[in-house]
């Protein structure tokens, strides 16, 4: 292999091509460290407004919010930038890691005291293979591969980068925008009030 | 690594409480045994070392947010139902470790193998090491023995009754269940791929190794004494003490820490209890009530202690305050704005 | 007979659907190293999708996606993820069952339930002649399961009434292909929707019921900014981003491709050159077309005019475009008009049989493609001959080994022989693979049907609602049980791998057949068989010379390329991928034929007693009648009961809130389920999905009228009205 064919593979969402089949979901499920349980989630945004879906997964942030705050100090992040799920023997299933986490990810087992969430597949990864929610994605709105060729592919542009309020979140996941050159500012309070989809009906 | 003064004082005090109580518990030493020394002070170290760990980790913020509001829970109008609840949580959690059976019931029977065989294990072990228990023939009749404890005469037993056969055989019980437990967890490691991913020698390897390995050097030491007429005894007993001695070194750095770090499930389980019966963080956009108002003030307010600002305005409303369902949905919303509805950004 | 032993919720109870969510032997098993990997397909739509399944112990015990098989590299639908689950579901039917009235079903043994099979098939045809025991069959199963059962019914049962469940799914655009371009198949391999600028879906919900088909169509958009186009009643998921929405009414598309040819013709947006060197009867097209107006198509259809235009525009003025079609538009009286319709489109602008330039129908079935070229239908023989031609008649005769006046002539479709059994004709019945009391339209009709038939057999792995009506219940097959080959939408043949054997006394489809044809005395037809792969040589042959020639494909063949394109009429032949190169077609002028299509109503009225249209259609969780898709965890979780969608203006009018109970009445019948409110439905227009039985299908409102040419029903488009309950 010639180092070019080495770039380093990212995984991108592009939650605007999602079809909303939940096969990220059901695939997710299948994995045998969570048995029967996604830990990708895919949201409707307004059922009554769209059919429109997305699905989310962990974005793996370079400073993660879920990490520092946990009391049991039983989340780490690799030398590569995962962030795993808690560390059994430590997680006490308290939800601060939900309650901080700015993307909504962390799942909450009350039953296990345990907090479960995507490791970007760390079991297939590290065997070169992709994780299972991109490699099943009909639509590729979950897509797995070097930056270089999904740029070259498509024409929103890879972002990973988030305003919230007056923090900076960076994050080893991608999300296809308008932009790759600004920070995307995640405003809170302009989605608290509107949901952004009203639309003009197509029928006569 | 910075240095945390508090905790090294913590650890010098729990070491000279330590001291104090085998003088005195071993009567100025007279029931001291010379030949534990090792075992001593790889204890002391141990101890030092978990005090000094133990003050750390409640420094951090998260932690010590946690270990307040639990007090300050415990210590209010609904003291009796939280102690309650307290009780109820540690014999849960702590004895039965119900929450192990809900992950995995293979993984169950394991860990109370392990964590039941080590506690056990320690009860016994300890108090001797200090000097704290000691046997001996009641004054009246040479073949009975009687337990002393702190240098104070207890019960008189049968050393080759029932009573005699457990306090003698109860390490070798203790290594019993360690072997298996740790057998299991070495063919979990083996196998499952979801462990062989994640799992590394210095945290999921190296206890297991050490635990295996003074069970079995236990085991053998027993086993020279009644089969081999104390053959190789030496060596065993050699070889026993510094498995013990690795597994106190150990104690604190290493995986075996979290049985300290347990104690915070209990804060957890106030937590929990708070979300279901408190006062509710309710979503302002999708309405639910995703945790309880104070656990969302106190992440907010550990957030802001470690230097996030999360803040979108002066009134303190963060992303924080959306349901982590609204959460998922602001990063939709916000592209879909972003890219007008449209596919791409090239679309008309 | 052919009556429920017992009561239906005592049936359900024993035979399910249960829900199973676990690998066989829990998630602590599926762990564990697999014996084998199976390189197989998916059962669940006309994709064939490559999939892996994982066996341990004669059970499939999970799947792992197939990255280098070339149609979906990996991709998988929730449905092919969770499909290894049938195998091994606690509802299979282990072993022959009889309907012994008051008791229940009692287990017999195999020699038992083919000796009552036989009898009874000989009491009925001695008794009132050999088409009065007619057989049903499907498409989910494989080519050579199609072309055994359709040589089984016409030499063993000798029957001419056969027919199939395609008969609800592939026929409008088969006849409509037919007529225009003399072969039955997609036009390209899904390889030229990369390559194209302009994409229309006509009544096709792609997102839901060919999902992997959307990642053609969006390379397409992102590499080459193809545009979109959607013909959808309803912002399905695919049309949620489209770059043109033409919401058009139930019924009315017809109406709608007639006003845009009549646009482009106008507008000058036509190859004359192509039309004049390889076509006939655009002239009267024109014609036709001439009348069609902007403003009474928007009254018609209720698309904007500006829409209607602008579609015009794009379909006009395209360098590449392909057009893509489903159920939306052939289930109609109308089907075949439709189909048309949209091809006359394609051929005015000459952009087909060109790299990026297409045109396809997309089959719904499993082996909807393959199963229909072969075998099963009422008025085919193998390789897509003809029935009632005598040259036809005559080849595959000899073939066959029979003589050609023994040969049954063209039977009934589907729903005729529902209606024969109805009128007390046809008295006798088999069927495999079929639940035509969830699928046929008007329930009521088809369960009193049923419960007239003197004798009734069926083969099937679990009890399907139709089940629970047989006298005698052979316990068949799974997709994954037997060896075989498919043919997907796009024409591409493909190898079904077995990974098990079937569970308990059950036996493959096609050993079933063969026993019961030997007890018929007609051994000697099929003995020969003694695998799969020489059914699929006898088809090679039977197929020769026919417009679906599968003669140059083999089984090795297969293997090494994953798939090869019929026409394929020699072995060193590579198959083809894209038909009408350099513009020759299949009928025997070498030209495709324009056709006149004039808009007709539909044939259920809308009047201010039933004000309001219904339309059927699937969701992604399940898969036809549900029989399968019920019975798996996951995708029943997701969608558990059928629903109404409708918008809230409607909704408003008869005030309906979110979840409401409603009561949708036909002049058929009624059914009772919650109300969507959704803004992503026309306001005159509500949904209803249909993969569910009994109380809760909506088959008891739609309507048993049939297309005059392909007999097909015209599930999506009923005449209804809705109460508040």
């Amino acid at each position: 292999m010639t180092p070019v064919d080495q770039e380093e593979n990212d995984l991108f969402v592009d939650p605007q091509r999602c079809i909303g089949c939940r096969a990220c979901e059901a695939a997710c499920s299948e994995c045998s460290t969570h048995r029967g349980v996604p830990m990708i989630h895919l949201e409707p945004l307004d059922p009554f407004e769209s059919v429109k879906t997305g699905p989310t997964l962990c974005m793996h942030c370079d400073d993660p919010a879920c990490a520092a705050v946990c009391p049991a100090d039983a989340i780490k992040r690799t030398e590569d930038g995962i962030v795993q799920s808690s560390q059994k023997s430590r997680c006490i299933g308290c939800s601060n890691c939900q309650i901080a986490c700015p993307f909504g990810v962390p799942k909450i087992y009350k039953a296990r005291a345990q907090m479960n969430k995507c490791d970007m597949c760390y079991d297939r990864t590290s065997t070169g293979l992709k994780p299972m929610c991109a490699t099943v994605c009909p639509s590729e709105a979950i897509f797995f591969g070097p930056k270089s060729q999904i740029e070259s592919m498509r024409k929103n542009k890879a972002n990973n980068q988030f305003q919230f309020g007056g923090q900076k979140i960076t994050t080893k996941v991608y999300v296809m925008m308008d932009t790759s050159e600004e920070t995307i500012d995640m405003d809170v309070m302009d989605f608290m009030s509107s949901s952004g989809l009203e639309e003009k009906e197509p029928w006569a | 690594m910075r240095l945390y003064p508090e905790g090294i004082l913590k650890g010098l005090l729990s070491i000279a409480v330590l001291s104090l109580l085998i003088v005195v518990g071993s009567r100025k030493l007279i029931y001291f045994d010379a030949a534990l020394i090792p075992y001593l002070i790889a204890t002391i170290f141990a101890i030092f070392g978990s005090v000094y760990r133990y003050s750390v980790w409640l420094s951090r913020p998260p932690t010590r947010t946690l270990w307040k509001r639990s007090l300050n829970l415990i210590f209010s109008k609904h003291f009796l139902s939280n102690f309650a609840l307290i009780i109820k949580a540690f014999f849960e959690n702590m004895f039965v470790q119900k929450f192990i059976g809900e992950r995995s019931r293979y993984r169950w029977v394991m860990h109370f193998l392990l964590a039941w065989g080590c506690v056990l294990g320690f009860a016994v072990t300890f108090p001797l090491v200090f000097g704290w228990l000691h046997f001996a023939h009641p004054l009246k009749d040479a073949y009975l023995y009687q337990l002393y404890i702190f240098g104070f005469p207890t019960m008189i037993f049968d050393p080759y009754g029932m009573i005699g056969f457990l306090f003698f055989n109860a390490l070798n019980f203790c290594s019993m269940m360690i072997i298996v437990g740790t057998v299991m967890a070495f063919v979990r490691r083996l196998i499952h791929p979801g462990a062989i991913t994640t799992q590394t020698f210095a945290h999921d390897i190296l206890p297991l190794l050490i635990l295996f390995s003074v069970a079995v050097s236990g085991i053998f030491l027993t086993f020279s004494t009644h089969f081999l007429g104390g053959q190789h005894y030496r060596i065993l007993s050699t070889v026993h003490c510094w498995t013990v001695v690795a597994f106190l070194v150990y104690l604190p750095f290493g995986k075996f820490f979290h049985i300290f770090q347990r104690s915070a499930q209990m804060g957890a389980e106030l937590y929990i209890h708070e979300k279901e019966k408190g006062e509710p963080a309710v979503c302002p956009k999708t309405g639910e009530g995703f945790t309880s108002q104070i656990q969302k003030e106190d992440v907010k307010k550990v957030l802001r202690e470690l230097g996030f600002k999360f803040q979108a305005d002066e009134r303190d409303v963060s992303v924080q305050d959306l349901s982590p369902r609204a959460r998922r949905q602001l990063l939709m919303t916000t592209q879909h704005k972003r890219l007008k509805g449209k596919f791409d950004i090239t679309r008309e | 007979m052919a009556k429920l032993p017992i009561s239906e919720d005592k049936i359900f109870e024993q035979f399910g659907p249960h829900l199973k969510y676990e690998p066989p032997g829990g998630w602590e098993k599926s762990v564990e190293e697999p014996d084998s990997k199976v390189k197989t397909h998916c059962c669940f739509c006309g994709q064939q999708c490559g999939i892996i399944l994982k066996v341990k112990d004669n059970q499939v015990i999970g799947f792992d996606p197939w990255e280098a098989f070339p149609f979906n590299k990996g991709k998988l639908c929730p449905k092919g993820v969770k499909r290894y689950l049938q195998g091994s579901h606690p509802d299979r039917l282990l072993y022959p069952l009889e309907n012994r009235s008051g008791v229940g079903y009692e287990r017999i043994s195999w020699d038992a339930a083919y000796s009552r099979v036989v009898a009874e098939i000989q009491r009925i045809q001695n008794k009132y002649g050999k088409d009065h025991f007619a057989m049903l069959s499907g498409v989910s199963l494989s080519n050579e399961k199609s072309y055994l059962v359709g040589k089984f019914a016409r030499v063993a049962l000798q029957t001419a009434n056969l027919d199939y469940n395609g008969r609800l799914c592939m026929v409008s655009a088969g006849a409509g292909n037919k007529k225009a371009f003399g072969i039955d198949r997609a036009a390209n391999s899904w390889a030229d929707l990369l390559e194209t600028d302009l994409i229309l879906c006509a009544g096709t919900n792609v997102s839901e019921c060919a999902p992997i088909t959307t990642d053609y169509i969006w390379k397409a958009r992102d590499t080459r900014g193809a545009k979109l186009i959607v013909v959808d009643p309803r912002i399905t998921p695919i049309a949620r981003t489209a770059d043109l929405i033409l919401p058009v009414r139930p019924g009315t598309d017809s109406h709608l491709f007639n006003t845009i040819l009549n646009l482009m013709i106008q507008a000058g947006d036509v190859d004359q050159q192509f039309i004049n060197e390889h076509t006939v009867g655009f002239e009267d097209v024109k014609n036709a077309v001439a009348k069609y107006t902007l403003d009474e198509c928007e009254r018609i259809t209720g698309v904007p005019v500006k829409s209607i235009k602008t579609a015009a525009e794009w379909w006009g003025k395209a360098k590449r475009s392909f057009l893509l079609h489903a159920r939306g538009i052939e289930h109609h009286t109308k089907g075949v008009d439709n189909v048309l319709s949209c091809i006359n489109l394609v051929l005015a602008t000459g952009r087909i049989g060109k790299v990026g330039c297409g045109y396809a129908t997309i089959t719904g079935q499993g082996n909807g493609q393959g199963g229909r070229e072969h075998g099963h239908k009422c008025d085919q023989l193998p390789g897509n001959r003809d029935i009632t031609n005598p040259e036809h008649r005559k080849y595959i005769s000899q073939v066959w080994g029979i003589d050609e006046k023994d040969l049954p002539g063209k039977g009934l479709s589907a729903q005729e022989i529902m209606n024969e059994i109805h009128d007390g004709k046809i008295k006798g019945l088999i069927s495999i693979c079929f639940n035509p009391l969830v699928s046929l339209p008007d329930s009521n009709f088809t369960r009193e049907a049923l419960e007239k038939l003197e004798f009734y057999a069926i083969i099937d792995f679990f009890m399907s609602e139709t089940a629970c009506h047989a006298d005698i219940i052979l316990p068949g097959s799974l997709h994954e049980e037997d060896e075989g080959t498919s043919t997907s939408a796009e024409g591409r043949v493909i190898r079904i791998q077995k990974a098990v054997n079937p569970p308990g006394e059950a036996k493959a489809d096609g050993e079933i057949l063969l026993e019961i044809a030997r007890r018929l005395g007609k051994g000697k037809y099929f003995d020969h068989f003694k695998k799969a792969e020489d059914i699929f040589n006898e088809l090679r042959v039977a197929s020769k010379g026919g417009t679906a020639d599968y003669f140059g494909i083999t089984y090795e063949k297969i293997d090494k390329n994953m798939g090869v394109f019929w026409p394929c009429p020699d072995l060193d032949h590579p198959g083809t991928p894209r038909l009408f190169e350099g513009g020759k077609f299949y009928h025997s002028d070498r030209k495709a034929h324009f056709n006149v299509v004039e808009f007709k109503p539909s044939a259920d009225e809308i009047n201010s007693d039933y004000p309001i249209y219904l339309t059927t259609g699937r969701v992604i969780y399940h898969y036809l009648s549900g029989t399968q898709t019920r019975r798996i965890g996951f995708l029943s979780d997701q969608c558990p009961d059928p629903y109404m969608e409708i918008h809230p203006r409607l909704a408003e009018k008869y005030a309906i809130q979110e979840g409401d109970g409603v009561k949708i009445i036909s002049r058929r019948g009624s059914i009772e389920l919650k109300a969507k409110i959704v803004k992503t439905i026309r306001p005159d227009t509500i949904f209803v999905p249909y993969h569910w039985a009994g109380k809760q299908s909506i088959n008891r409102v739609t309507q048993r009228a049939l297309d005059p040419i392909s007999k097909i029903p015209e599930f999506k488009m009923s005449a209804v009205r809705i109460e508040k309950v």
